[in-house]
């Protein structure tokens, strides 16, 4: 159990500051786009609130961060080093989901090395899916499961994070396919069963994509 | 071999009676806490996830007893209530450890919070403690005000899924906010901790009414805490430990 050693002000108070870094990239495709499987009422939220605040809180962070080093400041630096994982991993995170997503498509499996790489590391695409949905159904509170690559041993793996611990900065694979598991990602829809979403996403999950990540990973 | 299937069968019925938790209803009907928490994110929290937490910490519990690797002290705490297991959760061998630290967690947790809301005064600045219990608030935090402040703020802040907690320090014997990650409860570090106030700032406990307006809910939490109630944990608190 960590103490509050000092608390942070009430809410980090969204500022525009003048040298904003990070910005909100948009979706590549309407909010209502990945229905049934996510609403758009989901999307909206998760993307022009949630997505959005951490953008925001991570600009206002790297600002007081950059602003205690030119000070020479290293408390408060080290401060605001949690500061800067959470809203830093939560804009990566959501950064890559929005991409990992896609409209849903009949038949829709990976193809190409992908596939090929899947089929190796895994025995099969099911066996893939089952243990990567497995982990992500698992997780403790809040985080994501991920379908990430060992550069070093060339090899796919599976692995979970929590709250908004990006997988490279965190594990060192790089990330090819990933599902949001806190409960703002489905609630709404899904209420307290994370497993029918976890279920359902590998129906709007964007395969292309996940191989261009893989391509570039190898 | 008859009598070893019986025997068998009552020692599977006593375990059961003995570990088995049941899902408490709710102090008051679902709605009463409206509009703060409405009647549908109630049936939910409560019917759902408490219920959730209930049977897979029975499912652990049962896990256990007929485990043939477990041994006998781990088999002797399993029996004990739930409270108990809690002051030892974090000691336990790993495999056993995370669903009882989670779901035991949880209900015990859900048990407690439950109990801790009541119907809403209209505003939050209307319903506060009296008596013992603020002048033990206001002598650990300045006023009452503060207090509310600093548990609110810690409340916004806490990042991922949590608890924020008043309680009186075991080792300090002062009144201290801390925060616990996931389904943490203060005894699992501390068995003499004692739990005054607890905030579930989990998204399932506020997601269907503020969405993700947190902070919005937690201003609204405080014309919903039971003080009458919090000031009897204090009293049963204080008075089980004379030193206190």
């Amino acid at each position: 159990m960590q103490t509050i050693i000092k608390l942070a002000p009430r809410t980090l108070v969204p500022a525009l500051s003048r040298c904003s870094k990070h910005t909100l990239p948009d979706l590549p495709y309407d909010y209502n786009a990945l229905e049934p499987i996510i609403s758009g009422e989901i999307m909206k939220l998760h993307h022009q609130k949630h997505h959005a605040t951490y953008v925001n809180n991570l600009n206002v962070a790297e600002e007081k961060y950059n602003d205690a080093k030119a000070k020479n400041d290293l408390n408060t630096m080290i401060h605001l080093q949690p500061a800067i994982r959470f809203n830093g991993g939560g804009h990566l995170n959501h950064s890559i989901f929005w991409q990992v997503l896609c409209p849903k498509e009949g038949g829709n499996q990976p193809s190409g090395a992908l596939a090929d790489q899947i089929k190796k590391d895994f025995g099969s695409f099911d066996k893939m899916v089952t243990q990567l949905s497995n982990a992500s159904v698992g997780v403790q509170g809040s985080g994501w499961g991920w379908l990430g690559f060992n550069k070093q041993e060339q090899r796919l793996q599976v692995a979970t994070c929590s709250n908004q611990d990006p997988l490279q900065a965190t594990t060192g694979l790089l990330p090819i396919f990933g599902i949001d598991v806190w409960e703002h990602a489905y609630y709404l829809q899904y209420k307290n069963v994370r497993a029918d979403y976890v279920k359902a996403i590998f129906q709007i999950a964007n395969w292309k994509k996940a191989d261009e990540l893989f391509q570039k990973a190898k | 071999m008859l009598t070893s299937v019986v025997l068998l069968a009552f020692t599977v019925i006593c375990v059961q009676s003995q570990t088995a938790l049941v899902l408490p209803p709710l102090p008051y009907a679902y709605s009463a806490l409206e509009p703060v928490l409405s009647e549908h994110l109630m049936r939910l929290h409560h019917d759902k996830h408490f219920d959730t937490y209930t049977k897979k910490t029975n499912e652990a519990l049962k896990t256990i007893m007929v485990d043939t690797s477990a041994n006998e002290q781990l088999k002797e705490l399993a029996k004990k209530p739930l409270e108990e297991i809690l002051h030892d959760v974090l000691h336990l061998p790993e495999q056993y450890q995370f669903a009882l630290r989670h779901n035991g967690g949880g209900y015990y947790n859900h048990k407690l919070f439950f109990s801790m809301l009541k119907a809403p005064t209209a505003t939050a600045a209307e319903n506060k403690p009296t008596g013992a219990l603020l002048e033990a608030i206001e002598k650990s935090f300045g006023s009452f005000d503060k207090f509310r402040e600093l548990f609110s703020a810690a409340s916004v802040n806490l990042f991922g899924s949590g608890w924020v907690w008043l309680y009186i320090d075991a080792q300090t014997h002062k009144l201290v906010l801390n925060f616990t990650a996931n389904q943490d409860n203060p005894i699992m570090f501390d068995k003499n901790h004692v739990v005054l106030l607890g905030i579930d700032v989990w998204e399932h406990a506020y997601y269907p009414v503020y969405e993700n307006r947190r902070s919005e809910y937690i201003d609204n939490f405080w014309r919903i805490v039971n003080w009458p109630f919090v000031a009897q944990l204090y009293t049963e608190g204080t008075t089980k430990r004379a030193d206190l």
